[in-house]
């Protein structure tokens, strides 16, 4: 075959991703490696070898309590997105016909507003005078406007939900787009319900799309902070906060860092498992 | 090709009344940023105050905010493109070419997503001073083609996976060298992906916030500038207006482009 | 490839390319590094007059943000942190003292500032003050009547939910030590501990913690707070807004905060960043801040230049010297890494 013969030229094809992604990485893995294991100093970012960072740090209930909190949140915010996105990814690439390219810029379009606009607009929706207070009093469903709708998980997951939407309609869209139409038409021939026919044929063959847009909204997400300062309140601090506020308010870098390791370290045990669970059940039996 | 599905009137039945609630409650935030943009008030709180254009006015004549929505827009344009190609490159590399770092580069690749923005930001910033980079628009532009690399590259990764290679194969066959097979089959065939992984980077730079303001030096982005402008209360409408502006410019374009295509020859493209 | 996606490709990067080099800073200028708000022109006036173009700002909206940026490598000339914060920048070695025969300015501002400990040091200078204020309680009459004048407002249990209060260690824990008996400035273990009691009492009355104060303003006017603990440009700017707001003198004191200049070390700019530092002590800059943000001003001339009635309605005093001999001054704060571990822990549910 003519493939294959020039190696320079396929690593060549890696090399602008390595030179961004990868060094990038690199270095800033062993930067906080490195500062992780060093005693705390205002002065000084190197001091000695030291393991306070992680006893006194991550060693603590408080801050697995408010990992577990993040990872739900980040799990309610990726079930939700998937959940209402696909229907509209699938729509787009079996209804949409020529106005494809269209639909997907009109879904996009929103997101250019800035994010903290959105979430804004959010606290006018859920908040005390808000539109969804307004609305349930107009119908007479409630006398005092519900007030435990914003500064709180719950408001967390929506403002968050909404601003992945269009992260989790493109990728799925391009899974379904290349779909073989003709192995849903024939199996649809052979006599298969609708609902059968989508659920074995087309959503198993979307599936690297919905996990490519799974993984695009849930890891970035356990790690944010500006979404719950702005509408977490209280009970919505997630661990993005705990690991910003040791690299400012609380100014200890090594401890930052050892969270940050112990956040980056849960996360990809999970993701881990979660493949090697995957292969387990696509194992024939 | 329309395909006569026997699933099709059941589908189009229930997606008829989904998608355009979707699109509501996809609107909706931006509808609210509409409405109070014009609202005779400082303060975004119902009841509304009557009607005015100030803000609007306010905006045109507001130097640092149209300078940040410029810059914004700058850098995301940089960072999507050059985050785009390379994705674009990279999976290719890793689907169609047994490389043996192939499996280590995906997953070191996708890191970026995983480390904590604050952490990003701040190794950046000691790697690009190290190699003697200020703080400036460029560093932006630079953090956010690594925070954006990794989207890129799933999409592109799950477009290519799916491709199949026996075009590609044929027009080898025929006599192409690679680089001309991959300009003139892989790439056109994989439009709708390269389109897909361009917003989504461009989306994600546009709001990118805290690498932004770890890189930044005394050219602001927009995120930044809202975020400082959080201790002024009376600045809000103002940004409320851009976020239309924005808005409104995004769907003018799509409408244009849309009258365009309709406008041009009927006949089949690339 | 079709010519018209490599054009488009080209475009992309060149327009980005393009509009980004517009956009880069020229040489020989003066890096300020402050507050979002503080780089209007308006205030610039007489630099710029003599030294065109030669001012570049980059923001912040936090001095705790601007703290880790400049510890992680960013290297601006002046900087403009608050009071508290002076041993922080001193201790992790980011700034050099300024001459003070070359702030011929220095005079003009209040005594009671430039003797605040750590500023002076022989013939040097640490930092030059240059705006202050307070921190209060701003409530709604009207869904309060006859409020208690006293910072227990946003601890009564009666407004669950309905209070909010300020994000930062310089604000609540402060408050917080002083109602728990303790000197906030000072706290060992012990006292932390029933700092951290109070706070943790609190927690379940307040709604947000949050330095947002456009969110904190809009909830105010919308009654979705009755209480707030906030700056006193606020409450001015409610008030303006025809919402029925007052701005506590509680009986335990209003925090009083400055903030001021300091030069980063090695810095390039020297001469600049004098002039700069002795223009905004001119008079108009001073007065300029008080009469557009509500804020003081640390220089003589500039609060004497403000009509009485502005400063009535700002409840800023011409003279900070009979203020703050009532208020709690907010000086460097002892432990502050520990209080700042335990405040994130109560905040967080721990």
């Amino acid at each position: 075959m003519v493939r294959g013969d020039n190696r320079l030229g396929q690593y060549a094809m890696l090399a602008p991703l390595g030179i961004s992604a990868v060094l990038v990485v690199l270095v800033s893995l062993a930067l906080i490696l490195a500062l992780s294991v060093q005693r705390t100093d205002p002065a000084l970012l190197f001091t000695e070898f030291s393991l306070t960072a992680y006893r006194e740090s991550v060693a603590r209930p408080l801050f697995w309590m408010v990992l577990g909190r993040s990872l739900l949140i980040s799990a309610a915010v990726t079930i939700a997105t998937l959940l209402l996105s696909y229907p509209v990814a699938y729509f787009i690439a079996f209804k949409a016909g020529r106005h494809k390219a269209l639909l997907l810029v009109l879904i996009s379009a929103p997101f250019f507003t800035s994010y903290l606009l959105r979430i804004f607009a959010w606290k006018i929706i859920l908040g005390f005078n808000g539109v969804v207070n307004s609305f349930l009093k107009t119908l007479g469903l409630i006398e005092q406007p519900l007030q435990f709708l914003v500064y709180n998980p719950f408001s967390v997951v929506v403002a968050l939900t909404h601003a992945y939407l269009a992260f989790a309609v493109l990728p799925i869209y391009v899974a379904l787009e290349r779909i073989d139409k003709s192995l849903i038409e024939s199996a649809s021939d052979l006599g298969a319900r609708p609902f059968a026919n989508f659920r074995q044929i087309t959503l198993p063959l979307s599936l690297p799309g919905i996990i490519a847009a799974a993984l695009l909204i849930f890891v970035p997400t356990v790690g944010d902070y500006v979404t719950p300062t702005l509408v977490g309140g209280p009970g919505g601090i997630m661990v993005g906060n705990l690991i910003q506020s040791e690299f400012g308010k609380a100014n200890d870098w090594p401890a930052g860092s050892a969270l940050s390791m112990a956040v980056i370290f849960s996360v990809g045990l999970l993701l881990a498992l979660m493949a090697g669970g995957a292969k387990l059940a696509r194992r024939p039996a | 090709m329309k395909v006569p599905y026997v699933i099709d009137v059941v589908e189009r039945r229930w997606l008829t009344v989904y998608v355009p609630l979707f699109a509501l409650l996809l609107y909706l935030p931006s509808l609210l940023i509409l409405l109070f943009s014009f609202n005779d008030g400082v303060y975004v709180a119902f009841p509304l105050k009557g009607f005015t254009t100030a803000w609007y006015e306010k905006l045109a004549a507001n130097d640092a905010l149209l300078r940040a929505a410029r810059n914004s827009f700058a850098v995301g344009l940089f960072a999507a493109t050059i985050a785009t190609i390379a994705g674009t490159l990279g999976a290719f590399a890793i689907v169609r070419y047994k490389l043996r770092i192939a499996k280590a580069m995906t997953v070191l690749a996708n890191l970026p997503l995983l480390i904590p923005a604050i952490i990003l930001g701040i190794a950046m910033l000691v790697l690009l001073r190290a190699i003697g980079f200020g703080n400036s628009l460029w560093a932006i532009a630079v953090g956010h083609v690594v925070v954006c690399a990794p989207l890129s590259l799933s999409v592109m990764l799950s477009r290519f996976v799916d491709l199949d290679p026996a075009l590609e194969e044929a027009a080898l066959d025929l006599g192409a060298n690679e680089r001309k097979t991959f300009f003139v089959i892989t790439l056109p065939l994989s439009l709708s992906a390269i389109a897909a992984s361009f917003i989504l980077c461009f989306t994600t730079s546009f709001d990118e916030f805290v690498v932004a303001f770890f890189l930044s030096g005394p050219e602001q982005t927009l995120p930044l500038y809202i975020w400082g402008q959080l201790r002024f209360p009376t600045t809000l409408p103002m940004i409320l207006a851009l976020g239309t502006v924005v808005l409104g410019a995004t769907l003018a374009l799509v409408v244009f482009s849309e009258w365009l295509r309709r406008r041009g020859p009927k006949v089949a493209m690339d | 490839m079709k010519w018209r996606n490599k054009v488009g490709l080209m475009a992309g990067t060149l327009i980005g390319s393009g509009l980004i080099a517009i956009a880069a800073m020229a040489e020989d200028q003066l890096n300020y590094f402050t507050w979002s708000g503080y780089e209007v022109p308006d205030l610039q006036k007489t630099f710029e007059a003599q030294h065109p173009g030669a001012l570049a700002s980059t923001l912040f909206g936090d001095d705790d943000e601007a703290f880790t940026k400049v510890k992680a490598g960013f290297k601006p000339d002046l900087a403009h942190p608050c009071y508290d914060k002076l041993e922080h920048w001193k201790e992790a070695g980011l700034i050099e003292p300024m001459e003070k025969a070359k702030i011929k300015n220095w005079d003009k501002v209040f005594p009671i500032f430039r003797s605040l400990p750590g500023v002076e040091d022989g013939d040097k200078v640490w930092m030059v003050p240059w705006d202050w204020g307070n921190v209060s309680i701003t409530y709604r009459t009207d869904l309060i009547p006859n409020a208690e004048q006293s910072w227990n407002l946003l601890w009564d249990p009666k407004y669950k939910g309905q209070v909010a209060t300020i994000d930062s260690i310089h604000d609540t824990p402060l408050v917080a030590a002083v109602l728990a008996g303790v000197d906030p400035f000072n706290m060992d273990d012990a006292a932390i501990a029933k700092v951290k009691d109070v706070l943790v009492k609190q927690r379940d009355i307040v709604k947000m913690y949050t330095t947002d104060m456009t969110s904190v303003e809009q909830a105010l006017a919308s009654g979705e707070l009755v209480a707030a603990m906030t700056w006193n440009a606020s409450a001015v700017a409610l008030k303006k807004q025809g919402v029925p707001v007052e701005y506590m003198t509680p009986k335990e004191g209003m925090l009083t905060w400055v903030c001021g200049y300091v030069m980063i070390k090695d810095t390039a700019h020297k001469d600049l960043a004098y002039d700069f530092i002795n223009a905004r002590l001119d008079k108009e800059p001073g007065q300029w801040l008080v009469e557009n943000y509500g804020y003081g001003s640390s220089s003589k001339d500039s609060m004497g230049a403000v009509a009485p009635a502005t400063l009535e309605e700002l409840r800023l005093p011409a003279d900070p010297d009979a203020m703050l001999k009532k208020t709690i001054f907010i000086e460097t704060i002892h432990n502050s890494d520990k209080i700042s571990k335990m405040f994130e822990a109560v905040k967080a549910g721990g």
